[in-house]
C-alpha cells in the first residue's frame, strides 16, 4: 500500500536541497505513527520515492511523495501526524492511497511555474520575448555533446503574465523527458531582454497522470 | 541588499538559514537577555559538537533568556558579507551578533583562533576588548582552550572554565542584577569574575623576568580571585540532557544521536589533555542512559545512536548498557555506534551483533612503537593485546585495521619508529599465518603518524616539540621502512602542529601575533587549503615573537608556567610526578585499579569513590 502525499515547501525551506528535503522527511515520518513498511535485507530502509526534484531556492505548492505503508490509515490523522514534526516551511496537504506500483516521478507530465523577475527594465518586454516563436537557450550539459542549444518554445505550453507582480506564469512540460528547468525562462530574459536583479520562482502546480 | 537574494549566490545556504527541526524560536518580548552561541568553523563542524546542544539546551529552558546559534561563514559567504556589508547574524532570527547581551566562544581547538577575530570583526564588535564600550556586547569564551586562555586574552572580556550547565545561568544572573542597577562595563567584569569559574584575564598582570621567561601574574582587582577554579557537576543524572536537539538538514560531521556516557577518563595518558582537564570521573546512570536515548530517538527520528566518552568501555555498565539499547533500538532500526572502543572477545561479538562497522575497519591506537615508549605516555595498550584483538578481527571476517601512532614523542628514538614498522608488520603475518578459509581476503593495514603536540596541564607540558624538520626525517623514515604492500601510511603535513603547539602552550605575548596573523589573512587555519605555514611565521617574526620558544624549548619544572593560576582540581605535584615517572618509564594504574592522588577527589564524587560505594 502506497501513500501519495502531497505536500508544499515554503520560503523557510527553500534552500533546503532535494537530498536534505528526502532525509528530513525519512526523519520526520520515523516519528510519526504512520505504520512505515521497512525494505527487506541487511539494512532495511523507509521506502519513499519523490516526485520531481525541486531546485535549491525554489518555493512549491505542489510536491509529492510515495510511501510504501504496511496498511491504510485514516487521512486527516496521517496528515496532522506528518504536519506535527514536520520543520516550519513543510506542510502536508493530501493524501491518497495507491496500490499502483508505477514510479512517481515517470507520472509527472506538466507544472506550472510562477517566475517573479525584478529588474529595472519594462516588464512588458518579456511579454514580447514570449510572443515569439523561438527563443533559443543554452542548455547546461555535462555529457560529451557539451552544451545544447535548445528552443524554450517547445516546452512551454500555455505562458500568462501578471504584470502588477511582475510575474510569469508558465505551464511547461515536466518529468523525466522533456523536463522545463524555470531557470530557462529566467536565462531566457536575462539573455534577450536585459539584467535580471533577482527573481523567485514558484511551483504552483505539478500535474501527474 | 536583501539576504535572500546573497544566498542565491552562496554554496550550502542551508548553513544560514537554520529553521531545522528542534531549533528554538522564541517571542523576542520575553526575553531578558540574548545570548549569541558562536561556534569558530562552519556549520558542519559547529553543529556536530555536544556542547552546543547541551548549552543551547541550558539557556533555552529559561524563560527570560535567549541563546541563537552563529558559525563561521564560508569564505564565499564572507566575500559577499563584506562587500554588502552585511553583519554576521544568528541563525534563529538572523540578528546581527553586536546586538546580543553575549556573544559566546567555545574553543574546541587553538587553530579555530583566528576565525574568532574574523566572526567579530564581521559583526561589528571591536576586535580588541580594551576598544569595547559600554553597550557593546560581552565577549566571553570556555572550552577546552580556555584552560590557557593567555595567547587570546586581548580578544575575549572574560573566559569560563569548566563545565558550563550551572555557571552560563549564574553569569546571566549576574547580568541582569548588573543591568538592573545600571552599572559601567568594568563593574559587571567585576562582578562576574566573583563567579567561581569565571576568569577575567585584565584583572591580571603577567610579570616577566628578564629572560622572558614569567615571573608571576600579579592581581590588578581585589574582585578576582587568586586562582580560578574550573566548574564540574558533581551529579550527572540529575542534570539536564537535550532531548529535543536541532535535526539539520544538511548532511554534518557527526548526524546522529549522541549519548553521554560518562565525562572523564580513567586512564591517564600522559599526552592527553582530555584525560585530566575533565577528571574527576562521573558516571550517568544506565537507566538514565536508556532513557535518554529513548526521548532522543523519539524527538529526532535519528537512524543511529552513538556512545559518546572519551573510552567507550570504561564505562561500568558498557556491556548491559550496549545490549539493552541493541534490543530495545534494532526493532526501530536504529543503529548502534560504539567509537573508541577497547577490543576483546566480548566487545567483538558486540561489533559483530550490531553490524556497526560491516566488518570494514577495526582501529587501535598504540601512539607508541615500542612497549618503553608506551609505558613512557602511560598508554595501557600492549602489543599483546592488539595481536590477540587483531586474531580474532581476522578469524571473524574483518581485514581492515587501521593503527594509529603518534610521533615526536617525548624520549622518542628511532628505535620506537622501528617499532611501529615492527607492529605493522607483525600485524600482516599475523593474517596470513591464518589458513585462507577463515580468513576474509584482501588485507589493508592503515599506519597513521600524527605529530606530538605538548598541551597545558598535561604531564608533557614541559616537554619541547621536535622541530619541523626531525619530524619530516621521522616521517621519511618510516615511508622508507614501511615496505609492505599491505600497509599504508598516512602522516600529515608537521607545520600545522607546530602552529598548534605555539598557540596551545603560549602566553599574553602571543595575542599580536594571532591578531597579525589575522590582519595577514589566516582564517579557518584548521583547514588545509587554508592553512598558510609561512604567513604563521611572517606574523610571528613581524611582532617579534620568538615562536621555537612556546613550541620547542624544555620548560624546567620550577618555571611558571603562563597557566598556573588556574585551578583545574589536578595539582601541578602531580604531574610533576607524572612527568618524572615517565622520564623513568614507568607507568601509573588507572583510576579504577589504583588512586593516583590526583587531586580531583576533592569533587567529592565520581570513581574516586566509587571503592567506597560497595
Amino acid at each position: 500500500m502506497i501513500a501519495r502525499v502531497k505536500y508544499s515547501k515554503g520560503e523557510e525551506v527553500k534552500y533546503v536541497g532535494h537530498l536534505d528535503s528526502m532525509r528530513t522527511f525519512v526523519r520526520c515520518i520515523k516519528r510519526t505513527c504512520i505504520p512505515i513498511k521497512y525494505s527487506n535485507g541487511f539494512n532495511p530502509r523507509v521506502q519513499i520515492s519523490f516526485a520531481l526534484p525541486l531546485g535549491v531556492g525554489v518555493t512549491s505548492d505542489s510536491e509529492y511523495f510515495d510511501l510504501e505503508i504496511e496498511k491504510k490509515m485514516n487521512e486527516t490523522l496521517l496528515i496532522g501526524e506528518l504536519n506535527s514534526v514536520l520543520p516550519t516551511g513543510f506542510r502536508a496537504q493530501k493524501v491518497t492511497f495507491v496500490e499502483d506500483k508505477k514510479s512517481l516521478m515517470s507520472l509527472v507530465k506538466e507544472a506550472v511555474y510562477e517566475i517573479t523577475i525584478e529588474s529595472n527594465f519594462e516588464f512588458s518586454k518579456i511579454k514580447d520575448l514570449f510572443a515569439q516563436s523561438e527563443i533559443l537557450i543554452e542548455k547546461e550539459s555535462k555529457s560529451k555533446k557539451g552544451n545544447q542549444e535548445i528552443n524554450l518554445k517547445d516546452y512551454i505550453i500555455d505562458i500568462d503574465f501578471d504584470e502588477s507582480e511582475s510575474k510569469i506564469i508558465v505551464r511547461s512540460t515536466a518529468g523525466s523527458v522533456n523536463n522545463m528547468n524555470p531557470n530557462f525562462v529566467v536565462q531566457a530574459v536575462q539573455k534577450y531582454v536585459g539584467e535580471v536583479e533577482d527573481f523567485e520562482i514558484h511551483r504552483k502546480e505539478l500535474i501527474l497522470n | 541588499m536583501k539576504l535572500d537574494k546573497i544566498l542565491k549566490q552562496v554554496e550550502k545556504p542551508i548553513r544560514y538559514t537554520g529553521g531545522e527541526l528542534n531549533s528554538c524560536m522564541k517571542d523576542l518580548r520575553d526575553i531578558r537577555c540574548r545570548i549569541a552561541f558562536c561556534f569558530p568553523d562552519v556549520y558542519e563542524i559547529g553543529m556536530s559538537h555536544l556542547g552546543l546542544k547541551i548549552l543551547y539546551d541550558v539557556y533555552n529552558r529559561r524563560k527570560d533568556t535567549y541563546c541563537e546559534r552563529v558559525f563561521a561563514p564560508w569564505v564565499d559567504m564572507e566575500e559577499i558579507m563584506r562587500k554588502e556589508d552585511i553583519k554576521l547574524f544568528s541563525l534563529e532570527t538572523k540578528t546581527p551578533i553586536n546586538e546580543f547581551d553575549f556573544v559566546a566562544f567555545t574553543l574546541q581547538y587553538e587553530m579555530s583562533y583566528t576565525n574568532i577575530l574574523n566572526m567579530l570583526d564581521l559583526g561589528g564588535i571591536k576586535v580588541k576588548a580594551a576598544d569595547r564600550k559600554d553597550g557593546d556586547p560581552f565577549v566571553m569564551a570556555g572550552g577546552p582552550c580556555a584552560y590557557n586562555a593567555e595567547p587570546i586574552t586581548d580578544f575575549i572580556d572574560f573566559f569560563v572554565m569548566g563545565e558550563g550547565e550551572e555557571v552560563n545561568l549564574e553569569i546571566v544572573d549576574c547580568y541582569l542584577k548588573w543591568r538592573k542597577e545600571g552599572k559601567s562595563r568594568d563593574e559587571f567584569l567585576e562582578m562576574v569574575a566573583e563567579i567561581e569559574g569565571v576568569y577575567v584575564p585584565k584583572f591580571y598582570t603577567p610579570v616577566y623576568n628578564e629572560d622572558g621567561t614569567i615571573k608571576e601574574y600579579e592581581r590588578n582587582n581585589g574582585h578576582a580571585k587568586r586562582k580560578v577554579t574550573k566548574r564540574i557537576i558533581k551529579d550527572l543524572d540529575t542534570l539536564t540532557y537535550p532531548e529535543k536537539w536541532i535535526v539539520p538538514f544538511l548532511n554534518v560531521v557527526h548526524d546522529r544521536v549522541m549519548l553521554e556516557m560518562f565525562r572523564g577518563c580513567i586512564r591517564g595518558c600522559r599526552f592527553c589533555q582530555a584525560g585530566y582537564i575533565y577528571r574527576p570521573v562521573r558516571e550517568k546512570s544506565k537507566e538514565r542512559l536508556e532513557k535518554l536515548a529513548e526521548s532522543l530517538i523519539r524527538n529526532t527520528g535519528y537512524e543511529e545512536i552513538s556512545l559518546t566518552s572519551l573510552s567507550t568501555s570504561d564505562y561500568r555498565d558498557f556491556h548491559p548498557l550496549a545490549n539493552s539499547l541493541i534490543e530495545k533500538f534494532k526493532p526501530m532500526n536504529v543503529n548502534l555506534s560504539l567509537p573508541s572502543l577497547r577490543l576483546d572477545s566480548v566487545s567483538l561479538k558486540l561489533l559483530d551483533e550490531i553490524n556497526q562497522v560491516r566488518k570494514s575497519g577495526l582501529t587501535f591506537a598504540p601512539e607508541a612503537g615500542t612497549q618503553r615508549l608506551r609505558d613512557v605516555i602511560n598508554k595501557g595498550l600492549t602489543e599483546e593485546d592488539i595481536m590477540n584483538a587483531c586474531n580474532l578481527a581476522f578469524r571473524n571476517g574483518w581485514n581492515t585495521i587501521k593503527l594509529y601512532f603518534m610521533i615526536g614523542l617525548p624520549t622518542e628514538t628511532y628505535e620506537d619508529l622501528d617499532g611501529i614498522v615492527d607492529i605493522a608488520n607483525k600485524v600482516v603475518d599475523l593474517y596470513y599465518s591464518i589458513p585462507k578459509e577463515e580468513r576474509t581476503k584482501g588485507l589493508t593495514v592503515t599506519v597513521s603518524a600524527s605529530t606530538f603536540v605538548p598541551k597545558p596541564f598535561t604531564a608533557f607540558q614541559w616537554c619541547g616539540q621536535n622541530s619541523i624538520e626531525e619530524i619530516k626525517a621521522k616521517q621519511d623514515y618510516l615511508k622508507k621502512n614501511l615496505t609492505n604492500r599491505a600497509v599504508k601510511f598516512n602522516w600529515h603535513e608537521p607545520e600545522i602542529s607546530v602552529i598548534e603547539a605555539i598557540l596551545a602552550k603560549g602566553d599574553r605575548r602571543l595575542n599580536k601575533a594571532i591578531y597579525h596573523a589575522w590582519e595577514l589573512g589566516a582564517k579557518f587555519d584548521s583547514w588545509g587549503e587554508f592553512f598558510d605555514y609561512d604567513r604563521w611565521i611572517k606574523a610571528f617574526e613581524d611582532v617579534g615573537v620568538d615562536y621555537k620558544y612556546y613550541s620547542e624549548r624544555p620548560v624546567s619544572l620550577d618555571e611558571k608556567l603562563a597557566w598556573d593560576h588556574i585551578n583545574i582540581l589536578v595539582s601541578k605535584e602531580f604531574l610533576k610526578t607524572e612527568y618524572e615517572k615517565a622520564m623513568n618509564e614507568t607507568v601509573t594504574p588507572n583510576c579504577r585499579q589504583k588512586c593516583a592522588g590526583c587531586g580531583a577527589s576533592c569533587v567529592g564524587t565520581g570513581v574516586c569513590f566509587e571503592r567506597s560505594e560497595k
